[in-house]
């Protein structure tokens, strides 16, 4: 009887998230009207595979119940309508739109007033719902002469510029992050485009205090150069309520990882990063991200109390380090149920960074270059070895991990070249490491099964597992 | 007037070709299998064609005489070697004036090569640092399916759907092909798969040079129907014939040269 | 003369050096042209440029390093962990690239040498990226004072200055006799010359320096040059690459390489305190894709260089996995190719291999030139 009655919520609860993103999908279009819709389809084809986002959630929730099943869906609905409030950003508000790479925030661009565009967020987001969606933008680079190694995100970028479907906007604005193929990429992408682009460079003595002063005038330099060539003018007020509303999610965000720390935990998996990922590179500072991790916090104390573990049969607890694998965003359902497998943290997320100090314009900039330069991936890929390890340890015992999983992206080169190192220090730590071997766009490298049977082998030789199914 | 003979010897991988021209037009050609020795290939080639030509009986009777291809430079009766790009744009050119593109699949490498109005190179590409998409690459294929290299080209036609093949590396689509065939695919529409596979292979090179009509194949494999017809398909455009053995196109273009710089 | 260059490259440790260090010199390699080699003059320090002359694998390496990243820094890697570079007393990286980053991440793990120095470049050229790199070189002085006892002041800063101009002078002027139309020497004769002014003790090279500076007076230019050639591209220090390349009748005149003398070889201009002059010019000179916003200065860069030594066609060069040149190198040969330059693009591994493909792919270029 409450076996039926599970079933009865949690199919209530996917069928109320479907309805929410179809209604918010219909009211899109009501409101731009279905003839400019189509018309902007034809101009931006990609924008067709939103549509499975349901397909998304379904796969992303299946098997998982209540209080996990509602925070992962709640991150599915909340991505889904910022996705369409980037996309009416577009369609609107083209003259006051920005290109932005991956790693610039866009907190400064909303506090002038300018509508960010993201472009790598289409390599990031599409696979996911479509595993071979960004195949012809990698094939376009690679025959227009992009060389085959260079990671398959910012390849899949070049394509989208290549093939003319990617937003123009005003300018641009870049960075030296993550790594130099993503920063090199956008010397294609400006050609391409011919938009003015502006440069932000991360040092690399990121921790010393001069960093922070030296950033911030870059941050300076971009404000002022934006004021130059675009409508946005700063408004530092603004900018402090961004900062403000940033620092109630970080809040939010540290009350979640203090309850998984917990054994077993009582949240896990997307709830934990894809929220992270969403929230803090697109919607930063803003109502509906603190609105997210105040919901997803509530759920997790639900199954606190109630004594529930979102893993029924919690037996291991993973790091998972790099970008999740995108092709197979469903990696973790599949593992919690085969082995026991629950992702408790991930690179992409933790952080040990301060608040952002919003008494003055000075401490503001200096807080928001503390997130850019000491934030996850760009003191991975930015900084020494020392980065790497020094997080994974500390990870690990704060969080009770019992494994790392690398996401061996074969474009990550700066991972790649620590892997003799890393596999040593894990050896050294008594550490099970699991390094995954595929590509992080493109699923023709290593599939869906090919993933799934490296975890296999891995947990049945490595770790001893017994599958639960 | 004694006639004057110009040659153009080609040393591949796996063949030997010549082409013999007078002032006229082409006088004799040949292909023969490949000796280990370069030179010892190239003088029995030039020694087979010669034994149909009155008239010649001595490497010192051609006039001129150019080297392409691999050995090229290990002719040491050539009077100078000239790059087998240069060569097989110029062949095809005379075969064709109308062509701008070449796709050369050789024995052990593919080249992608645009040609300019008056037969010389525009742009070239080459892969030759792995088998895949050549014609060791066809041997060994003909081989798993236990066929000869004829039949294999018709075996794709066959085909009722193309079953996709690695077109990353040859090891790995061996591998690939033989698990395939053993789990009974149909040995037809895996054969197209191969096609596919190598047909993608030359759209990659094509791009980096530009794909221009007309389009044509030269090399050993040109005489592959099934890659032929899987070429058209995903060029979309329609590859055409040339009016000598496309395998003897380097050849042919070493000739046409050294006809040009024996005439003077 | 060019043999006696040439047997001063075989080994990582070369006569010269050996000679020096029992002088009581002290060797200290270096990966990149963003070091302020000139820096690493002062006192009883001589730089070393870090190659792997006879490399035939990176098998040790490539488990640590992984076989995805650029040849050079596992070729460097290699030869570390084989005990090629044990002569040296310190080493100095940059955070020039990616993979030489993680080359000094895995020196510090593996090799552990007494003084491994990383030296943080922006990616920019500003005010603001100077003043950082200002900063960054006082801190790398006192880091050299500190572990190798020299004291160094204006005064000493500004001698080393002219020390280094006048070095590179001489280099500059037997390079540039190239500009001729029958040059005295190849481009990998010049190589040769260059490379080895790089690995071997300024003090003891510069006499060999000026004797061949004498011999090319009496040397016959060269003839029937089929075409004049510049090289484009990174870390390139086999002279035999070139050598292949001139094997088909071409002559490499311009080496714009990050080992060529283009722009290598100018002089540090004094325009505030020497260490700021320092800055300016190690920021400015090297042409470096990773320089991310400079893609016009280094297209312009060289269409300049071709026009001034009259160049039929440029070679672009780069190691297969760099990343910023292999992007880069899309726009860059679209771009020359615009500019009525014929290009020829080719991708290699540090050590070099495969000289039949090499030449058959120069000589295909020359040919389409129709030379």
């Amino acid at each position: 009887m409450a076996s039926l009655r599970f079933s009865v919520i949690d199919y209530y609860i996917l069928t109320k998230h479907r309805i929410i993103n179809w209604l918010n999908i219909v009211k899109m279009v009501l409101r731009h009207g279905p003839y400019d819709i189509i018309r902007e389809l034809r101009r931006y084809p990609w924008i067709l595979e939103f549509l499975k986002v349901n397909h998304l959630m379904t796969r992303l929730t299946r098997g998982r119940s209540g209080p996990y099943r509602k925070a992962v869906a709640a991150v599915i609905t909340d991505v889904t309508r910022g996705v369409i409030e980037l996309l009416e950003g577009i369609f609107h508000h083209s003259d006051m739109l920005v290109i932005h790479e991956d790693m610039v925030p866009p907190e400064i661009l909303r506090a002038m007033g300018l509508y960010p565009w993201m472009p790598e967020l289409l390599g990031i987001l599409l696979p996911m719902l479509e595993p071979g969606a960004m195949e012809q933008y990698i094939d376009c680079a690679e025959n227009e002469g992009v060389p085959p190694d260079i990671c398959s995100l910012p390849k899949a970028t070049m394509g989208l510029s290549l093939m003319d479907v990617i937003p123009r906007g005003l300018a641009i604005v870049t960075s030296n992050l993550p790594c130099d193929g993503g920063m090199s990429s956008y010397i294609l992408m400006e050609q391409r485009m011919g938009l003015p682009t502006f440069r932000l460079d991360v040092p690399f003595h990121f921790k010393e205090d001069r960093a922070a002063d030296y950033f911030a005038r870059e941050l300076r330099s971009m404000i002022e150069w934006l004021e130059a060539r675009t409508p946005g003018t700063m408004d530092w007020q603004k900018l402090r309520e961004i900062c403000d509303e940033r620092n109630r999610m970080v809040e939010r965000e540290q009350e979640l990882w203090e309850m998984i720390r917990i054994r077993p935990a009582p949240m896990a998996a997307e709830a934990v990063y894809m929220s992270h990922l969403w929230s803090f590179n697109v919607f930063p500072g803003t109502a509906s991200g603190t609105r997210l991790f105040e919901r997803i916090s509530e759920l997790a104390m639900e199954n606190l109390e109630k004594g529930a573990q979102v893993v029924p049969d919690e037996k291991y607890r993973a790091l998972l380090w790099n970008p999740p694998t995108l092709h197979t965003i469903d990696l973790f359902n599949w593992a919690e149920k085969e082995y026991g497998v629950s992702c408790i943290m991930d690179s992409m997320s933790f952080n040990r960074l301060p608040v952002i100090d919003t008494s003055t314009e000075e401490s503001m900039l200096k807080g928001l270059a503390r997130t850019i330069m000491e934030g996850p991936m760009a003191r991975h890929t930015r900084g020494p070895a020392e980065n790497y390890f020094d997080d994974m340890y500390y990870i690990s015992k704060t969080f009770n991990i019992d494994m790392i999983w690398v996401a061996g992206h074969v474009g990550c080169k700066n991972t790649q070249a620590l892997s003799g190192m890393l596999r040593e220090k894990c050896r050294e730590w008594g550490m099970p490491l699991l390094i995954i071997d595929y590509d992080l766009s493109d699923p023709r490298i290593e599939p869906r099964e090919g993933i799934f049977s490296q975890v296999a082998h891995f947990m049945e030789n490595i770790m001893k597992a017994e599958k639960l199914t | 007037m004694a006639k004057r003979y110009y040659a153009g010897c080609d040393i591949g991988s796996t063949t030997g070709k010549v082409v013999v021209m007078d002032d006229e037009g082409i006088v004799a050609s040949t292909i023969i299998p490949r000796e280990v020795d370069p030179e010892e290939t190239a003088r029995k080639a030039l020694y087979d064609v010669m034994a149909s030509i009155d008239g010649i009986s001595d490497l010192k009777d051609f006039v001129y005489l150019i080297g392409t291809g691999y050995g090229r430079a290990e002719i040491p009766f050539a009077h100078e070697n000239i790059s087998e790009i240069s060569c097989h744009a110029m062949g095809a050119f005379y075969c064709n004036s109308a062509v701008k593109t070449i796709v050369d699949i050789g024995g052990q490498d593919i080249k992608g090569i645009a040609v300019d109005d008056d037969g010389s190179v525009l742009e070239f590409a080459m892969n030759d640092k792995c088998a895949a998409g050549t014609g060791r690459f066809y041997e060994a294929m003909s081989r798993i399916f236990n066929t000869d290299l004829e039949s294999f080209s018709d075996l794709s036609l066959q085909a009722k759907k193309m079953v996709p093949v690695t077109a990353q590396c040859s090891v790995f689509a061996e591998t690939e092909v033989i698990s395939l065939l053993a789990r009974k695919t149909s040995p037809s529409d895996v054969a197209a798969g191969i096609q596919n596979a190598v047909g993608k292979r030359c759209f990659t090179l094509l791009k980096r040079v530009g794909v221009r009509d007309k389009v044509t194949v030269t090399g050993g494999c040109a005489k592959n129907r099934g890659l032929i017809k899987e070429l058209n398909r995903i060029l979309k455009t329609e590859i055409i014939s040339l009016s000598e053995d496309p395998q003897l196109m380097g050849a042919l273009g070493a000739a046409i040269f050294a006809r040009r710089k024996g005439s003077v | 003369m060019n043999n006696y260059f040439t047997s001063l490259l075989e080994e990582t440790e070369n006569p010269l050096i050996t000679e020096a260090v029992d002088q009581g010199y002290i060797p200290v390699g270096y990966t990149c042209s963003y070091v302020p080699d000139v820096l690493l003059t002062l006192g009883d320090i001589f730089p070393v440029r870090l190659r792997a002359p006879g490399i035939t694998g990176t098998e040790m390496a490539d488990t640590y390093l992984s076989s995805v990243i650029c040849s050079f820094s596992r070729s460097i890697l290699e030869y570390f962990m084989d005990g090629r570079y044990d002569f040296l007393q310190g080493t100095v990286c940059t955070a020039g690239c990616d993979h030489l980053r993680r080359l000094y991440d895995n020196l510090e793990y593996l090799a552990k040498p007494a003084f491994n120095y990383i030296l943080d470049v922006p990616h920019r050229i500003s005010e603001n990226a100077l003043d950082w790199f200002v900063k960054e070189l006082h801190t790398f002085i006192e880091a050299l004072s500190r572990q190798y006892g020299v004291s160094v002041d204006d005064d000493i800063l500004l001698n080393a200055i002219e020390a280094h101009n006048a070095f590179h002078g001489t280099l500059r002027s037997i390079g540039n006799l190239r500009l001729q139309d029958n040059p005295p020497l190849t481009g990998a004769q010049f190589h040769r010359l260059l490379l080895a002014s790089l690995v071997t003790p300024r003090h003891l090279f510069m006499k060999e320096l000026e004797t061949y500076r004498q011999s090319l007076n009496e040397m016959k230019g060269a003839r029937n040059i089929r075409a004049r050639l510049m090289l484009v591209g990174c870390q390139l220090d086999d002279p035999e690459y070139i050598a292949t390349i001139e094997s088909q009748g071409g002559l490499v005149v311009a080496d714009r390489f990050c080992t060529g003398s283009l722009p290598g070889l100018e002089d540090i201009e004094i325009t505030g305190d020497p260490v700021t002059s320092i800055a300016r010019h190690y920021l400015g000179r090297t042409n470096c894709p990773r320089m991310m916003e400079d893609f016009n200065k280094r297209f312009n860069y060289i269409v300049d260089q071709a026009k001034r030594y009259r160049v039929d066609g440029v070679i672009i060069e780069a190691v297969k996995f760099c990343d910023i040149w292999g992007v880069e190198m899309t726009p860059m040969v679209s771009a020359l190719r615009k500019a009525s330059i014929p290009v020829l693009r080719l991708e290699r591994e540090y050590r070099h291999s495969g000289e039949g493909q090499l030449r058959t792919r120069v000589q295909a270029f020359l040919e389409s030139m129709g030379r």
